[in-house]
């Protein structure tokens, strides 16, 4: 049960990450959205690392 | 007073007995008239001489029956000493049995006893398995939460610039 919805919840962080990379700004555009999402990707990756593994 | 008329080789005599005794005293004279026959063809002209012949042959057939009763009294003997240690031994085998059911209840109520812990403690891992897989659901639930209104927000400015 609780492994299907971390199963679950996986799939939205990638779907969700996946929506992420694809607004990035490439070189030369919106120097502060890019930043933004950089720090935002950072931040994401802090969670993920500062979750309980059992 | 009862008299009994029998006959020995040539000869018939009268015996006194007691009334009811004439059937027994008939038999034992029939026997010894066997014995006295015995001696047929070799019988002396005094009957005392035959009397006595047959007496000694009936004394030697009764002290080959004494030897077999002797035998016989010490088989027994030995056939009774034998079963009692048969007994004594069945009696050890039993009580040897009966220590090794005791030891085999022991070990058995042992066993359960050990079930019954190694029972118990797979229920509390698999418990504590279960809250610890329903706290990581719930940490990338939120996540999730996070990463889709992050998405969102981002999309929207991309809009806008």
């Amino acid at each position: 049960m609780s492994t299907a919805r971390t199963q679950a919840a996986i799939i939205r962080i990638t779907a969700a990450l996946a929506r992420i990379e694809k607004v990035r700004p490439q070189d030369g555009g919106d120097e502060a959205l890019r930043r933004e999402v950089s720090a935002t990707i950072a931040e994401l990756d802090t969670l993920i690392d500062g979750l309980e593994m059992p | 007073m009862s008299t009994v008329r029998v006959t020995i080789g040539p000869r018939t005599y009268t015996i006194g007995c007691s009334p009811g005794e004439e059937p027994e005293v008939e038999r034992l004279a029939a026997q010894f008239a066997s014995y006295y026959e015995r001696q047929n063809a070799t019988r002396a002209p005094q009957e005392t001489q035959n009397f006595l012949i047959a007496a000694l042959i009936m004394a030697s057939d009764l002290e080959a029956a004494h030897g077999r009763i002797a035998k016989l009294d010490a088989d027994l003997d030995a056939a009774r000493h034998q079963a009692e240690r048969g007994w004594d031994e069945a009696a050890d085998t039993k009580a040897a049995l009966e220590a090794r059911l005791d030891r085999a209840r022991l070990a058995q109520e042992r066993s359960r006893r050990e079930v019954e812990r190694l029972r118990a403690a797979s229920e509390q891992a698999n418990s504590e398995h279960a809250n610890t897989d329903t706290a990581l659901a719930e940490q990338l639930e939120t996540l999730a939460d996070t990463a889709e209104r992050v998405a969102s927000e981002l999309e929207g400015r991309a809009q806008v610039a």
